[in-house]
Parts: C-alpha cells; sequence; structure tokens
C-alpha cells in the first residue's frame, strides 16, 4: 500500500476515524496500532508477514532473556544477531553471494551452479526488510549494553516494530526514544495537527510532484530507452536522479513525520536538505539520518570511531561505508557508490579543502552537490559498464543532442522547480528577512494549498517508493 | 494567526484553487484514468464476443469494432484485445479464447500479425501482464471508481505553457480500440526505433512454432481464424522485412496451412501518421473491409 494511493487514503482516513477510540489505553493502543500496521504490510504480500513477526519475536524473547539471564548475554545477542541478519541476507544477498561464491571457484577452474539453486521464495525482497531488521536489532543491542529496559508487552513491542508509517522505508525509529513515546496517549493540538498536514503534503509534493514527473526522464536514459546521448545529456539527467532519490526518499519520511505526529508521535528529521552541506561530512549528517545514525551507533564508534588514531578511524569509517552501501542492495555498484563516498570523504577529512579556502558558501554547496551527483550514477545505474560509461561521458565533452530537452520538457520543468525550492530553503535559511516576511503573511497556508492543487493535477506517473526496494 | 484557522484556511484555499483550474484549464490532452478504466476494462471485463481481436499496438490503435460494423446488415459483438508490444504466447492466445464466444454463430480470432509480434521479447507480453497481474483492489478501481477519479486527471506542465508542442490525439472506446493520429504526421519517425528493437530482438522460431501449434487447435476445435499483416508504409514494411527475420510468405504459408483464413492489403491504401500506425481513418478503413470479410465467411 503506497502512501499515494487511494488504498492508503481509505486506510488512512479509517485509521484516524477509530484512532481516537483505541489510544485512550496502552493495550487498545498497542493492539489497534499492531494490528492495522500488519495489515497495511500484509496489504503488499501477507505471505512475508511471517518474516516480521519471526523477526519480532526472536527480539521481543532475546529483550527479555537479556536481562533475565545475564551470564548467558552475549549467547542471546548472538542468536538475536544471527536470526535478523540471517534472515536479511537470505532474503536479500542469496544471489549476491551465490555468485561470488561461484566467481571464485571459476578463477580455480571449477564451476558451480549455486544461483539456480536458492529457493524461489527466497528471490522475493520483502518490502521494508532492512529497515525493519535494523529498528529490531537496535532493541536487542540497546538492551544489550544497558541503555534500554525491555518491554514485557508483546504489543507495546510490536507496535514499535511494526508502526505502519516507518515500517517499509523508515525512519528508523530507535526504541530508546518511541517506546516510551507508545505509553503514552499522545493527543495532539492544532498546531501539531497543522505541522503533521504541512509534512504529509511538503512529503507528497516532493514524491508524486518532484520525484515521480521526474521518473520517466530518469528510467528512460539508463534503460536506454531514447537515442540521446552527450556529456550536457547525461548531467541534466544526473542532477535530475539527484533530486528524484531525494525527493523521493525525503517524501517518504515527511509523509511518515507527518502520519505520526498526526497520531500524537514525533519522529525525528531524517532529511535535512543535504543538497545545502558545505562538505560531505556534512553532507551525512543531513541525508538519511536515522540510518547514518544507525550506523554512527552501532557500527562506527563500536569500531573505534575517530578516537583512537588516524589508522582506526580509516578503518571504521571504511567498514561503516561500505556496509552502508550493502545494506542499500546487494550488488557491486552499491559498494562502488559507497567507495566514491569514502575517497571523497577521506580527500576531505586529509586535506581539510573545504575549511582552508576562503570562498563563499555556495562554492562549496556546488562540489559537495557534484560529488555526491557522480557518485548516484553507481547507485542508478544497472551495472558498472553503464555507470563507466555515463561517468566517462560526463567528462569527455562529447556533444549532445539537445532536443533533448524539448523532448523532455515537461520532465525537465519539474528538475528546475526542484532547484528553485532549494535555493528557496538557501535563502530562507541565510536571510532572516525573509523568514519574517514568510511568517508574518502566512505564507505557509499559500505553500500548503498550492501543493495540494499540484499533487491532484501535477502529479507524475505513480510510482513505488524508490527505497522501498532497499 | 492560530493553527486551527490555518487549517481551516488552507482547506478553502485549496477548494478555491481547485474549483479555478477546474473552471480555466481545458481538459488534460490524454485522461491517464481514462486510460486505466480502458485497459482494466479490456482485460478484466466479463464480457463475452462473436470477434476477437489480437495484436499489438497497431492493433489496438488500427483496429475499430464500431467501424467494422458499421456498413453491415448484422453487427457482431466484438473486442479489440490488442496490447502494446502483445505478442502471440499461448497464453495470450488462451486469454483471447476465454472472451469468445464459442456459443456464437460464428466465433472468429482476428489476428494482426506484425514482426516484432513474433519476437521472444513481445512473447513475454509484458503490457499484457501489468494489466493481467493488477490486484483486485486496483481492478475495482479501474472499474468503478474512474468514474469520480477522472476529474482529477493530472496535466503536462508542457501543455498548458506551449500546446502547440502537442501532435499526439487520442481517444479511447469501449471496444478496446485507441483511435490516433497526430496533428502533423510524420510517417518516419518509428523507423529509428524500429531499427533499434530489431537490433536487440529478432523473429523467433521456436516460439512460432509453439503459435503456429496453438493456432491449429483453436482452428480445429470449428473457431474461425483470421489473420493479415496490418498494413504500413512501404519504407517500415521494407526495415521490417529485412531486419527482423520476418519472412511473411513463410507465416501466410504456415498459416494457411493450418486452416487460417490471410487477407492481403495494399499499403498504399492506408495512411500510417507515424510510420507504423495507422491514422484513425484508414484504422477505420481498414476495420471496414475486414468487417466485410468476416461477414462474407459467417453468411
Amino acid at each position: 500500500m503506497l502512501f499515494n494511493s487511494i488504498e492508503f487514503l481509505i486506510f488512512a482516513l479509517s485509521f484516524f476515524l477509530l484512532w481516537p477510540v483505541f489510544r485512550k489505553n496502552n493495550t487498545s493502543r498497542w493492539a489497534f496500532l499492531t494490528i492495522t500496521s500488519l495489515f497495511f504490510y500484509g496489504w503488499w504480500d501477507w505471505r512475508f508477514l511471517f518474516l516480521i513477526l519471526f523477526s519480532g519475536l526472536i527480539d521481543f524473547i532475546s529483550g527479555i532473556l537479556l536481562v533475565n539471564k545475564p551470564s548467558r548475554k552475549r549467547i542471546i545477542l548472538a542468536v538475536s544477531i544471527i536470526a535478523n541478519l540471517g534472515s536479511l541476507s537470505i532474503f536479500k544477498y542469496s544471489v549476491f553471494f551465490a555468485n561470488i561464491v561461484q566467481d571464485t571457484f571459476l578463477l580455480f577452474g571449477i564451476a558451480i551452479d549455486l544461483v539456480s539453486k536458492i529457493p524461489q521464495f527466497a528471490l522475493i525482497l520483502p518490502v521494508g526488510i532492512s529497515f525493519y531488521t535494523f529498528q529490531s536489532l537496535s532493541y536487542t543491542i540497546d538492551i544489550y549494553r544497558g541503555r534500554l529496559k525491555p518491554t514485557k508487552n508483546i504489543l507495546h513491542f510490536f507496535s514499535y516494530l511494526a508502526m505502519f508509517p516507518q515500517l517499509v522505508a523508515g525512519p528508523i525509529v530507535r526504541a530508546n526514544d518511541f517506546l516510551q513515546q507508545l505509553k503514552n496517549a499522545n493527543i495532539p493540538n492544532a498546531l501539531q495537527k497543522w505541522n503533521a498536514i504541512k509534512m504529509i503534503c511538503f512529503g507528497l509534493f516532493q514524491k508524486v510532484v518532484i520525484a515521480d514527473n521526474l521518473s520517466l526522464f530518469i528510467d528512460s536514459a539508463y534503460e536506454d530507452k531514447t537515442s540521446f546521448n552527450g556529456t550536457i545529456y547525461w548531467w541534466v539527467v544526473s542532477i535530475a536522479f539527484s533530486f528524484q532519490i531525494y525527493a523521493d526518499f525525503s517524501g517518504y519520511s515527511l509523509i511518515a513525520r507527518g502520519l505520526a505526529k498526526y497520531m500524537g508521535f514525533h519522529f525525528k528529521m531524517n532529511f535535512n536538505h543535504p543538497y545545502l552541506s558545505i562538505s560531505l561530512r556534512q553532507f551525512w549528517t543531513r541525508w538519511h539520518i536515522s540510518l547514518s545514525t544507525w550506523f554512527r551507533d552501532y557500527v562506527y564508534i563500536p569500531i573505534g570511531g575517530s578516537y583512537k588514531g588516524i589508522f582506526r578511524a580509516v578503518l571504521a569509517l571504511t567498514i561503516t561505508l561500505l556496509l552502508s552501501g550493502l545494506w542499500h542492495g546487494a550488488n557491486y555498484t552499491f559498494m562502488i557508490w559507497a567507495g566514491i563516498h569514502l575517497i571523497f570523504l577521506l580527500i576531505e577529512k586529509a586535506t581539510k579543502w573545504n575549511k582552508r579556502l576562503s570562498l563563499p558558501p555556495l562554492f562549496f554547496i556546488t562540489i559537495i552537490f557534484l560529488q555526491v551527483t557522480i557518485a548516484w550514477v553507481y547507485f542508478r545505474a544497472q551495472n558498472i559498464d553503464q555507470a563507466n560509461k555515463i561517468v566517462t561521458l560526463l567528462f569527455s565533452f562529447e556533444p549532445s543532442n539537445l532536443d533533448f530537452f524539448n523532448f523532455y520538457l515537461n520532465n525537465i520543468l519539474f528538475l528546475i522547480l526542484a532547484i528553485i525550492i532549494e535555493c528557496w530553503v538557501y535563502l530562507k535559511r541565510t536571510k532572516r528577512s525573509i523568514i519574517k516576511i514568510y511568517n508574518k503573511y502566512n505564507l505557509d497556508i499559500i505553500a500548503v494549498s498550492i501543493s495540494v492543487l499540484l499533487i491532484l493535477f501535477f502529479r507524475g506517473e505513480g510510482q513505488q517508493f524508490i527505497y522501498f526496494q532497499f | 494567526m492560530g493553527a486551527k484557522n490555518k487549517i481551516i484556511a488552507s482547506i478553502m484555499i485549496s477548494l478555491i484553487l481547485i474549483v479555478v483550474l477546474k473552471l480555466t484549464f481545458p481538459k488534460p490532452i490524454t485522461n491517464i484514468e481514462e486510460l486505466n478504466e480502458f485497459w482494466i476494462t479490456k482485460t478484466h471485463g466479463k464480457g463475452k464476443y462473436d470477434i476477437v481481436v489480437c495484436g499489438d499496438s497497431r492493433i489496438y490503435r488500427g483496429f475499430s469494432i464500431e467501424a467494422l460494423n458499421e456498413d453491415l446488415p448484422l453487427k457482431y459483438r466484438g473486442i479489440n484485445l490488442g496490447y502494446s508490444s502483445g505478442g502471440f504466447s499461448e497464453e495470450y492466445l488462451d486469454f483471447a479464447l476465454s472472451k469468445l464466444d464459442t456459443n456464437s454463430f460464428c466465433p472468429v480470432l482476428v489476428l494482426g500479425i506484425t514482426p516484432h509480434s513474433l519476437t521472444a521479447e513481445a512473447f513475454k507480453n509484458n503490457a499484457y501482464h501489468s494489466y493481467k497481474s493488477l490486484g483486485s483492489f486496483k481492478i475495482y478501481k479501474g472499474s468503478y471508481l474512474s468514474f469520480a477519479l477522472k476529474h482529477f486527471a493530472p496535466y503536462k506542465l508542457q501543455e498548458l505553457i506551449d500546446d502547440s508542442k502537442v501532435n499526439y490525439m487520442q481517444e479511447c472506446h469501449s471496444d478496446g480500440w485507441i483511435a490516433s493520429s497526430y496533428l502533423i504526421s510524420d510517417s518516419t519517425e518509428a523507423l529509428t526505433s524500429y531499427k533499434k528493437t530489431f537490433s536487440k530482438y529478432q523473429i523467433d522460431n521456436k516460439e512460432v512454432d509453439v503459435f503456429l501449434s496453438k493456432i491449429k487447435d483453436i482452428t480445429s476445435n470449428g473457431i474461425t481464424v483470421v489473420a493479415f499483416r496490418p498494413p504500413n508504409t512501404s519504407v517500415m514494411r521494407h526495415l521490417e522485412d529485412s531486419i527482423s527475420g520476418f519472412d511473411e510468405r513463410l507465416v501466410k504459408q504456415n498459416l494457411l496451412g493450418n486452416s487460417v483464413i490471410w487477407l492481403d492489403f495494399e499499403d498504399a491504401d492506408f495512411e500510417s501518421y507515424d510510420g507504423s500506425h495507422l491514422h484513425y481513418k484508414s484504422a477505420k478503413k481498414l476495420s471496414g473491409m475486414i468487417g466485410e470479410k468476416i461477414h462474407g465467411l459467417c453468411r
């Protein structure tokens, strides 16, 4: 069930109609949230409900055992991690790992066929598996570390793990924060409701107006359905993809946050205008914040972070980024995407070029955006060869047939709109007078109303959210 | 302004903007909700027909049941089941047969055979599958909610800014036909994309054998099968014959050997607006001509 569908509209309206009735006491609130969330997930494919239930049950029981049997803490944690990462590996990485093993054997002249022996069911990627697995993992790890007390109520646990707004594409919420919120019957006030409506409208605008209107232009380029080529063409495609993936994912997160807010909960910000970053380090504190902080807390810092010498810091950063690449998908292209970020980050860390040069912030913003855009090529490309060809074209000054501007004008207009909006946000952040005008004349009302109009009449062709595949 | 008033104000302004837009903007040139309804009804409709027409986009843009019946004394119930990049796979033909009323006095299956429809790529029938595999809610939505959703069909920004750029005209008909034309025709436009397509995909002889064997089964069950190659520009015909691996003479011979009635048409009698698909006037003409032949067979 996609947020941008009629099914979801009916589901959400029914949910919010009944929510005031069920939110009054803990048991009914948790039961209602759990049942509706599992219904939401099962709508996509009910067969995979068992997976989330299995993963959740393991962690729920592990959480209790971690406290009750402290002498066996390590074994219990290991069971939880193996069960979670095991199911993730089966569904997400079995083909990838089988190919690696096959290729390795082939190096020694031995041909084996593992891929065809993988059971059919394991070839389907359950929606949102990476998100809820990480959320579930953080629960047991935090209990193991003594930072969280386990809940003894299974409905309480599942209403945290499966809560529908963030279930399939984040933000990855932490048990530490959210289990507590779930204990209270928060009734949102008018201001919170208004903020929730703004988030939902702006999120839908980002998804259905910006991202969906860019998709045809980008898909036809990457799927080789067009005869257009050349340096300028691929720069426009690449920049368009940077905005598509941002609008798509940030849009989803905003809608999720808005829905949660309307229920009376608070999800932390997941995107903070990452393309306005003046360093790559800053970019990673603004892009998919819930995942970045997850990796920071459960991978980067445990390895040593930046406090145990330069070698350990580089090692920690390398492992963290490569795991992040692997998290996104079982393909070498994601590893290279992460590798490019790693190289640029190490250069930035070693040279501190962005701190040494005294140039206007716009210069740094542009450089960081270009770095990120080049890395996205590997993220979007179907294979490494295609990505290499595109990156070569980006820097080879190959002439382009500029008719593509005319052919894809409808799509390119939305790219221009996306750029204008980011420029507007930049101005809002740098010029106080603009915020004053914005607040004085209640321009948020106009912004919401125009968003509604654009969502209804200028939406692109309905597409699945890109991050569902992760 | 308080938050509550802001909510009320934004609802009011949104409603005003929607009304203003609906009153001032023209109808969208392509209503995707209407198209959605068209394809879902075509695929999931419950009707049974005397004539079922199969093929790819040259068929769903090039064959009108309404025009077929126009000059006939007897009216046939028919449906055009053409799909984008459709191919004559066994599954697709079974689907077509399921729509055919075998109790009809003259059940006829009409096949519009293009070179592309005999490639392995076409046999995947991706467009057909995308509609066939829709969930029950989407089918319900396309069948019963589209009357309301049609009013919220999205616009193309480009069309509003400069409508001179709009060249494609198409109109969905309940018989499965999309009447199509360009304001400014370009009979060479499709050549480049077909060159590219046939450099990737060729006629698949194995699949063609399966197709022929299926057709043999169909005709042996007493169903009349009429086949033809949709007329096109001579340049496109030459291109397809030279690079697709399609041998019309052989296909025709094999089909005739399986009791299929083959119809030949002169390309010069018809007009294509893009070098691949028939202009709606030519589509009507072709349908009328085939209607006469079918009526002659059924009389």
